[in-house]
């Protein structure tokens, strides 16, 4: 008996760790989890130490409130940003719902071309990090990394 | 029968003494009591006005008329001191520090400034406020530049100020100019920038936030330095600016002597590129804030100021002037 609770408890700790983010949906990659953006950084796929963003400034960062979000639609959110001496930066939303993240990939697409045009006279040398901004949606989440190093921050994605 | 009619008449004429003095007697307390009354109400409308001690004008700045056309109290029927006269704000000094208020005092407050702000607005945690800010922002183009989106409309910060009506507006403008060698024509429009603001923010306590100094060493190795930002150029701004909010009447804030070290630089901890801050250095910015305010009846106790009419700008965009 207690060898058959044993095996319960070790599956549905497995199950769930899969369930976070870490796991296969059905043969599709699985879904970004906010762990990824700390992960990124410690990859070296910034050229500086970023700051950490709360969930409440992201909303209204990434406009998203414009695109018909609430702040409830958010269930988890990780970002890391420039303080400004560059445009970089990592984040990974997780939304209530596919759709939700779907309207929230445009309005990040929106917020990077915000990005270039408020940044192409200030900060030239930053516009090819944000004109190569890797947006990618799996699911209910959603990821945006503008890097120095893209690849490396694709790396720790994997 | 005398003896009677004196007895008589002695006892009528006590009696006659006695009535008198008793009506004597309910007179005064009759005309005492209704001394005592009509001295606890309030005056009727058409009674006359007592001086206010309390709201007195400020014979000392000048604010209302000359010494002896003001009514004095009589000194001789008041029995507790004057109240001590309300001091006038000093415009030649920065906000002194005074209790934090909290982040709600934020909400009607409209942040307008360049890319620090903006970083100040994201990484403070203030929470409150609209943020009107642009990369590179220029006092020197202030009013000509479409700096910013609202509902995928361009505006002129000016413009977009004018879109709401806030009690407190704080600038912060000057680091994108240190470049720019021409601190008449920067002086004069940080002067027409605040008669602009007043002029659609009559309203607002106008706070100028001073430059938060430089670390000129990781400006060097982030940039090599080619704007020529230094923090002596932006000590002269400062000066400037200090002297812009006297003349103007606004509150000037001391954020270079709540930042500088030292060396006379911004702490190498508080960045990363020598201009823009680190969060701790964002929070300790909003603290600043937090512990120096002004109420808008302590500056302009007599009502808001006449707003000048801005002049128009003659300046270039790059600030050198245009005559």
């Amino acid at each position: 008996m207690k060898k058959l609770v044993h095996i319960a408890l070790t599956l549905a700790i497995v199950l769930g760790l899969a369930a976070c983010g870490g796991g296969e949906r059905n043969g599709a990659p699985p879904l970004y989890g906010t762990f990824m953006v700390e992960a990124m950084a410690e990859a070296g796929a910034f050229s500086e130490e970023l700051e950490e963003l709360d969930a409440d400034t992201a909303f209204i960062l990434y406009k998203l409130a414009d695109s018909g979000l609430s702040q409830e639609d958010v269930k988890e959110c990780a970002v890391l940003r420039s303080a400004g001496a560059t445009c970089e930066e990592g984040a990974v939303l997780v939304f209530t719902s596919g759709d939700k993240a779907e309207t929230a990939e445009a309005a990040l697409k929106d917020y990077v071309q915000s990005q270039i045009d408020a940044n192409t006279d200030y900060r030239p040398e930053e516009i090819p990090k944000l004109e190569n901004a890797y947006i990618d949606r799996r699911g209910e989440s959603l990821l945006l990394v503008v890097a120095s190093d893209l690849d490396a921050a694709k790396e720790a994605l994997k | 029968m005398s003896g009677g009619y004196r007895g008589k008449h002695v006892s009528g004429s006590s009696r006659a003494t006695v009535i008198i003095a008793a009506a004597a007697v309910l007179l005064i307390l009759a005309v005492v009591g209704t001394v005592a009354l009509l001295g606890q109400r309030e005056p009727g409308p058409g009674a006359p006005e007592r001086p206010d001690v309390s709201r007195q004008p400020d014979v000392s700045a000048g604010a209302l008329g000359s010494i002896s056309s003001i009514q004095q109290p009589d000194s001789s029927t008041q029995a507790d001191p004057p109240a001590p006269l309300p001091e006038a704000y000093d415009f030649s000094q920065p906000a002194p520090e005074r209790a934090a208020v909290d982040y709600s005092y934020f909400r009607d407050a409209a942040f307008v400034g360049d890319s620090r702000t903006d970083g100040f607005m994201l990484y403070s945690g203030i929470g409150a406020g609209r943020n009107l800010t642009s990369n590179g922002l220029s006092i020197f183009k202030l009013a000509e530049k479409k700096a910013l989106t609202i509902n995928g409309e361009a505006y002129t910060l000016l413009e977009a100020l004018a879109l709401e009506q806030y009690g407190k507006v704080y600038i912060s403008l000057g680091v994108n100019e240190l470049g720019i060698h021409n601190d008449a024509r920067f002086y004069d429009s940080y002067c027409q920038a605040i008669d602009a603001i007043r002029a659609v923010q009559p309203n607002a306590v106008i706070y100028i936030q001073g430059l938060i100094p430089l670390n000129e060493g990781q400006i060097e190795e982030h940039n090599g330095n080619k704007y020529g930002l230094t923090n002596e150029h932006l000590r002269v701004y400062n000066d400037l600016m200090k002297k812009a909010a006297e003349e103007k009447q606004v509150v000037y804030l001391d954020l270079y002597a709540e930042f500088v070290d030292e060396n006379n630089e911004l702490p190498e901890e508080a960045s990363r590129d020598g201009v823009h801050l680190k969060k701790d250095a964002c929070k300790q910015w909003l603290v600043y804030l937090q512990t120096h305010t002004v109420e808008f009846d302590t500056l302009y106790p007599d009502g808001p100021p006449a707003a000048e009419a801005a002049g128009p700008d003659t300046s270039a965009a790059d600030g050198s002037a245009s005559e």
